[in-house]
């Protein structure tokens, strides 16, 4: 499921990235709370809250964990 | 293999074995050969991601070109903005992992007997074949429209020559001059990309040309992000584009190369630059590999993208039918992906599961602003459809400050995208 973050996020910083932000750096629970505010925030209109109405709280919280132990 | 390469691999391993309950080292000790054909962002990804989960594996690609040169943002090189060096990768990355790249064209693909034959004449076998041929033309489907009269009225839909041919031309154009494109009727290599290029087309005319214009003559009545880009087009571009649609009398049936004429039902229309965007099929490599369908495209499972009609054949990227998901290079990318993951699987006795997927394609509307559109997909079945309620568009009548993040979060994209592809 995560394969399609990697699309966009890389898992280490370049230091050409000022507003994509990488995965490294972030635990799983900071992960989760973007997302589900991404997923919940209904008049937001960026691309992440496109994508996050599409996946349910379940999956935010496996995308989370997986995401912050590849990073870790 | 760098430090990333060796922790990603770990965890991707990691990742399917909690998945599967299979043990890292059943990936590891598979030394099956393993054969991509296709260079490009579906290629060159499947090509990384098999070689990493599977180390021990034969992992082979064949690719005519020694230099890949990207459609993504190659409409900023047609408009001027950008430079062509830009859009290119060379396939030090995949060698320097262990792939063995082969720079050659497979001419015959034998499933029976599980082999291709190469035009210099080697025979590769394999244990599974993933196909990544991107497009080819369908040569006078639009009547007059050959390999001849693309040197005249370039088409621009494959990067390289094409891309610098057609930019070549729109300098040349004396001010006052008509720029003609004709757009096709769906399905297509990138369904917003001949928009995003008569923006980035109308923006250099509006800049260094003032007095010429644009026409852009589609076979369609709506089109990718639609709104986005007449909103757009009605702000920054009044005097220098104009579109019209299929219905009325925008369908092109014919073209004339020797006088840069296209023929509608009741017009013929002759530019100073024409630029042709001609109906398309998968890269003949997939009919001859007996992939394709009378469609001319490639039917696919949508779980692990083998193919429905050549079983130990997988296909990725624009070449499948995979609709919803776009021919894009980011659903080309995560196809290739998922299909590697789904081969590791299918080598060791697992069954590959369904999954969410997502693509996220950016469009350029000037220079500095640009514009999205995001789908998110389940594959349950092996059937892809579109998650309702997900994805959708940039909004409409947003603030500067919006367009010119999304300018901002596309050039990101594209840096990452060409590094999951090339390393």
């Amino acid at each position: 499921m995560a394969q399609s973050c990697s699309g966009c996020h890389q898992s280490e910083t370049p230091e050409t990235a000022p507003s994509v932000w990488s995965f490294s750096g972030y635990d799983a629970a900071s992960i989760e709370v973007a997302l589900l505010y991404y997923q919940s925030d209904a008049s937001g209109s960026t691309v992440m809250h496109r994508i996050a109405r599409g996946y349910t709280e379940e999956q935010i919280h496996e995308l989370s964990a997986y995401i912050a132990g590849e990073t870790r | 293999m760098t430090r990333f390469d060796r922790r990603q691999a770990l965890t991707l391993l990691g990742g399917v074995a909690a998945m599967t309950a299979l043990s890292p080292r059943a990936f590891a000790q598979t030394r099956a050969k393993l054969l991509i054909i296709g260079g490009g962002f579906g290629g060159a990804t499947a090509a990384r991601q098999l070689k990493l989960l599977l180390p021990q594996a034969d992992v082979c690609l064949v690719e005519k070109n020694p230099v890949f040169t990207a459609c993504p943002f190659s409409n900023l090189v047609i408009g001027g903005i950008r430079d062509i060096e830009s859009q290119q990768f060379g396939y030090r990355g995949l060698v320097d992992l262990g792939i063995k790249v082969i720079h050659d064209e497979a001419i015959e693909v034998d499933n029976a007997a599980r082999q291709v034959k190469l035009k210099h004449g080697a025979i590769l076998p394999y244990d599974r074949l993933v196909l990544s041929p991107g497009i080819d033309i369908r040569w006078n489907a639009l009547e007059g429209y050959d390999e001849a009269a693309s040197e005249i009225m370039p088409h621009g839909w494959k990067a390289g020559s094409q891309t610098l041919l057609l930019r070549a031309q729109l300098e040349a154009m004396p001010d006052g001059g008509l720029v003609v494109m004709t757009a096709p009727a769906a399905p297509y290599r990138c369904p917003p990309g001949p928009y995003e290029r008569a923006s980035l087309i109308a923006a250099y005319l509006k800049r260094e040309k003032p007095r010429s214009k644009l026409l852009v003559l589609d076979a369609k009545d709506s089109f990718s992000k639609m709104p986005l880009f007449q909103e757009a087009w009605a702000e920054h571009y009044p005097d220098h584009l104009e579109w019209r649609a299929g219905s009325l009398d925008g369908r092109v049936s014919r073209v004339d190369a020797s006088t840069r004429t296209v023929f509608t039902d009741f017009e013929d229309i002759s530019g100073d630059v024409v630029n042709v965007i001609p109906p398309q099929k998968a890269g003949k490599i997939a009919e001859i590999a007996g992939v394709t369908d009378s469609t001319g495209w490639c039917p696919i499972n949508g779980i692990s993208f083998e193919s429905t009609l050549q079983p130990g054949i997988h296909v990725i990227g624009d070449a499948t039918i995979a609709s919803p998901m776009p021919k894009s290079a980011f659903s080309a990318n995560l196809q290739g992906k998922i299909c590697a993951l789904s081969v590791a699987q299918m080598l060791t006795d697992n069954e590959p599961s369904a999954t969410t997927l997502a693509n996220t394609c950016y469009s350029f509307i000037t220079e500095e602003t640009a514009i999205s559109v995001v789908g998110v997909y389940r594959n349950d079945d092996g059937i892809l459809l579109s998650v309702p309620g997900a994805g959708g568009i940039s909004p409409l009548a947003a603030s500067g400050d919006i367009r010119s993040a999304e300018a901002i979060q596309a050039e990101q994209w594209f840096n990452t995208i060409t590094a999951e592809a090339f390393g």
